[in-house]
């Protein structure tokens, strides 16, 4: 219930009573200013009555006093004066002569009066000559006594009628009036959206339309049409809400920033709450001060941004999108924006306001950022691959070539075993073509075109293991240590790898310092998860191993630090370093699925760290490899393939001095037709990789199919993912790089045939 | 300022300088005939006429009520009054008397019905009396009478006594003869003795006070050389009673 409808009338009408009162009091009021009116205006007219019986004194009098007074007639002077006295009120007259005497008759009266002055001036040779002034003196008690009996004379009847009236008028004013309007009165304090329905009947018994009908019609019309508003209030309600709702979610899920401000940018009207989570800022904040989003953009854009202010937004009006500029939060984080601002005109085409988007970019730039990484490391992957294939490529033709100048070097200083100034030019050819092929090995490691043998390692022990080697290699001025972590991963790889790993670093640690320094060689197991990887570029999620090689060397710039993985790319003097080292060392973590991270400052020294994947447990296992021994002759029959005569020869002559039967084939042809014609068991096919006709593998796929039991052993300048996946040999391939020494091939050959 | 002394002085003087010869005067009378009448020709008239003249001072002669005549001459309106009796200047201040007496007045009473001899101012205290207003000795001195009626002018003042509206009426001797005369009034008669008789003088306004001396010089000198007799006797002596 309402407190209106709480509100109870007394039994007698408010109004009504208060109309009587007011009536009362008003009418008093007025009953009291026209008595005032009139006494006072009774009071002016006896006041005008005395003035005007002096004046008829003056008129009557005035000449005899003056004749009287000129001839000092006293007794006549004071009959006259007494004549005065008889008009009414008149109480006191007054000669006084120029001379200061005073004639005078009756007592001056006591209280309020009225004076009359008239100068008594007589002309006497053609001067007038002041004989005196007549004063008359009339009181005004009795006219003040007549106003206070008037007065009150008038009080008592018209109060006695006011109060008649009042009760006349609260009587009518209750029945005719105020019953009715109580009835209104309760029934719209009653009326609510429940009893709209219900029209009100004042029940009168009357046939005379008044304007309380019209009223009660105007009541009921406002009840209908209060009603048909209601039910159109709810629905624009329902709409509005519905828009609300609409906007809201617009507002509250676009992730970017919308607002709407005056066309000064001094105020804003409304901005969405995506403000708060791009800018780190309370919207409140905003509508406080306008130009608090200016406020975080960060100082090299902010001048820009300002310097665009007077030129943005002139006729005529067009959208604006800003450069992007980066904002500062609170938290001191940083956020690039992309801002659009539109003009809002009115009707008339003048320009309203401004409505503006602005959106978070952080993300797209970092993705910009990072594929910009990607980009410069798929230019610089794609650069080394092109440099890898070229390099493999000159290897391969160049091991054949090694491969000949070794074997026969080998061969030359069998025979030359006697003279001793052959047998040391010969060697002197054997050092340099082995030297040769260390280069052709590294270009191939580069390239990753190095045909390895991995294994399962433990790289502390790999590492303890070269200690010594490389303690030899960086020389005694050097200190070297090694920090074996201890919970390494196990990693799979070819031992030689990890010996050319170390090797080249250190040989750079030690270029890199100057006299006296160290090197420090740390292990360890670490793990990156897809969160880490996504903030470092080129890392990885997996476990890893680390093998981390310092020094305290001259350290690099950036300059050389972008470029220190190219091959050929050297800062030492051409006498000291090919520019491979680091190119090959990228080369095998590249090849072992591994990546490597180099931090340098010039003056402090480097830090190479190379994340090596690491091995997975079902891996974890350890061949033990046959004893195989070199010195005992073979027997076998063995299938030489070479396209290249001067290796096929030089084969033919190392196997056949090893005791092999050997079959030379000059193409895989004539390999297949020996094979054929062959009738005796072949134990082992010796192939060429790259041939014209077709390649090593699909060669020994057809031996073996006539001669099943052959043992497979190839060899190459480079594998050319034709015997190996990636560079890796499968289970029961064998292979030997290119060029080979006599006692690798009877290595393989022996390992091979086991 | 020294230089324009002599002429401020000069100012001064003429400024203050007095009606003297080549001046006129006007001097106030109650008087009536045969003393003075509207054209000079009175007794008292002749006097200051032939005073003033000898003085190269024209008189204009203005008739008042005998108050007003004093009132008058005492705020310079006029410039003196003539005939009054000594001892004016008290009541007066302005008003200073010339020291050579014009006449002597007689009050003598008159009446139609009354026969007595007079005895003093109590002897009119059984009879209505009737006098001019402003006549200060008889003001003074008619005191507790029957009646005592006062008028403005001697004709009304005739007039009451030949009604009989008083018993008697006190007058100047000469002024009587003259009103008689001048009314025709054969019934009326004088009571002897006068009642009194007072010196009567010439006065002047302050502001004339350097006329006085010469003034009483000149009535002197009428009344030696008899011109002063003479006039006497052209205009008063005929209206004496046989």
């Amino acid at each position: 219930m309402t407190d209106a409808k709480k509100s109870k009338f007394p039994a007698k009408s408010r109004l009504a009573g208060r109309l009587a009162i007011y009536i009362l009091f008003f009418s008093s009021f007025m009953t009291l200013v026209s008595t005032a009116y009139q006494t006072y205006a009774e009071f002016r007219k006896d006041i005008r009555n005395i003035e005007t019986g002096l004046d008829q004194i003056e008129r009557i009098y005035l000449k005899n006093i003056v004749a009287e007074l000129w001839t000092y007639d006293l007794n006549t002077l004071r009959m006259s004066l007494q004549g005065i006295l008889q008009f009414p009120d008149v109480k006191h007259v007054e000669i006084t002569t120029v001379k200061g005497d005073k004639i005078s008759e009756g007592d001056p009266p006591k209280g309020r009066m009225v004076q009359k002055n008239i100068s008594l001036s007589r002309e006497h040779r053609g001067t007038m000559i002041e004989l005196g002034m007549l004063t008359i003196t009339a009181t005004l008690e009795g006219i003040y006594q007549q106003m206070t009996e008037r007065g009150l004379m008038i009080l008592i009847t018209q109060g006695f009628q006011v109060f008649l009236i009042s009760a006349l008028v609260f009587s009518l004013f209750y029945f005719f009036i105020g019953k009715p309007l109580r009835s209104l009165a309760l029934y719209t304090s009653s009326l609510d959206m429940n009893t709209l329905d219900q029209p009100i009947d004042l029940k009168r018994n009357t046939k005379r339309r008044d304007e309380l009908d019209q009223v009660t019609d105007a009541l009921n019309g406002m009840r209908e049409r209060m009603m048909s508003g209601y039910l159109e209030l709810r629905q624009s309600e329902s709409t509005l809400r519905e828009s609300e709702m609409k906007f809201r979610q617009l507002a509250e899920n676009i992730p970017e920033v919308f607002w709407l401000g005056s066309s000064d940018w001094q105020q804003i009207f409304y901005i969405s709450p995506a403000y708060e989570k791009i800018w780190g800022k309370t919207p409140e904040s905003l509508y406080q001060s306008p130009m608090s989003w200016f406020e975080s953009i960060h100082p090299e854009d902010g001048k820009e941004i300002i310097e665009l202010f007077p030129v943005i937004w002139q006729p005529p009006f067009s959208p604006f999108i800003f450069p992007e500029y980066r904002i500062i939060r609170p938290d001191e984080t940083i956020r690039w924006i992309l801002a659009r601002a539109f003009p809002v005109f009115d009707e008339a085409g003048t320009l309203q306001r401004v409505a503006g988007i602005a959106e978070d970019i952080t993300e797209r730039k970092q993705d910009e950022a990072y594929k910009d990484t990607l980009q410069k490391q798929l230019l610089q992957a794609q650069k080394m691959e092109s440099i890898g294939r070229l390099a493999g490529g000159v290897a391969h033709d160049f091991n054949n070539m090694l491969g000949v100048i070794l074997g026969y070097a080998e061969l030359a200083l069998e025979q030359a075993s006697d003279n001793a100034a052959l047998h040391e030019s010969l060697r002197e050819i054997q050092r340099a073509a082995g030297r040769s092929a260390d280069i052709t090995r590294q270009l191939l490691a580069f390239a990753r075109k190095q045909t390895i043998d991995p294994r399962i390692l433990n790289l502390n022990e790999t590492v303890e293991s070269m200690l010594r080697m490389l303690r030899r290699l960086i020389g005694e001025d050097i200190s070297l240590s090694f920090v074996p972590g201890e919970h390494c991963f196990p990693v799979k790889m070819d031992p030689s790898q990890i010996d050319q790993i170390l090797a080249n670093l250190c040989i750079n640690s030690r270029d890199a310092i100057a006299q006296a320094g160290y090197i420090t060689i740390e292990t360890s197991g670490v793990a990156f998860d897809s969160t880490y990887c996504e903030d470092h570029p080129g890392f990885s999620p997996g476990t890893f191993t680390l093998l981390a090689v310092s020094d305290n060397g001259s350290g690099m710039e950036k300059e050389t630090l972008a470029n220190v993985f190219e091959p050929f790319f050297t800062t030492k003097t051409p006498d000291k370093g090919t520019g491979l080292g680091l190119a090959t060392v990228y080369g095998i973590v590249k090849q072992n699925n591994g990546f490597i991270n180099v931090y340098s400052e010039p003056e402090k020294g480097t830090t190479f760290r190379i994340y090596l994947p690491s091995c997975q447990k079902e891996e974890i296992s350890y061949e033990k490899k046959a004893e195989i021994s070199l010195e005992s002759k073979g027997k076998e029959t063995i299938l030489l393939v070479e396209d290249e005569p001067s290796i096929l020869k030089m084969a033919t002559m190392m196997l056949q001095r090893m005791g092999y039967m050997v079959l030379p084939a000059d193409s895989p042809k004539r390999a297949l037709e020996l094979a054929e014609s062959y009738s005796e068991k072949i134990h082992l096919l010796i192939t060429d990789v790259i041939m014209p006709e077709m390649n090593g593998r699909t060669l020994a796929r057809q031996i073996i199919s006539l001669h099943p039991d052959i043992k497979c052993l190839f060899m190459s300048g480079y594998t050319a993912n034709v015997i190996a996946h990636h560079g890796v040999l499968e289970k029961g391939v064998y292979f030997i790089q290119k060029p080979f020494s006599r006692e690798g091939l009877a290595g393989k050959i022996k390992e091979a045939l086991l | 300022m020294i230089r324009l002394a002599p002429f401020l002085f000069l100012l001064c003087f003429f400024i203050a300088m007095p009606v003297d010869g080549g001046q006129s005067i006007s001097l106030a009378t109650a008087d009536g005939p045969p003393l003075s009448n509207p054209d000079n020709t009175g007794f008292h008239d002749r006097i200051i006429q032939s005073m003033f003249s000898r003085m190269g001072i024209e008189v204009q002669i203005v008739r008042l009520p005998a108050e007003r005549a004093l009132i008058n001459a005492d705020a310079g309106i006029e410039e003196g009054v003539f005939v009054r009796v000594a001892g004016m200047e008290k009541q007066y201040p302005n008003l200073v008397q010339v020291p050579e007496k014009i006449t002597d007045y007689e009050f003598t009473a008159f009446t139609k019905h009354v026969r007595m001899s007079i005895n003093g101012w109590d002897s009119l205290k059984p009879y209505g009396v009737g006098i001019i207003t402003g006549w200060k000795i008889l003001e003074n001195n008619i005191r507790e009478t029957r009646d005592l009626l006062k008028v403005d002018n001697p004709e009304q003042l005739f007039g009451i006594l030949d009604k009989d509206r008083v018993d008697i009426i006190v007058y100047n001797r000469y002024d009587g003869y003259g009103m008689l005369k001048q009314l025709n009034l054969k019934q009326i008669r004088t009571l002897e003795p006068s009642l009194a008789s007072r010196e009567m003088f010439l006065y002047l306004n302050i502001k004339q006070k350097h006329l006085i001396k010469n003034a009483a010089d000149q009535l002197r000198a009428l009344k030696a050389d008899g011109t002063y007799q003479k006039l006497f006797k052209e205009i008063i002596l005929p209206l004496t009673p046989n």
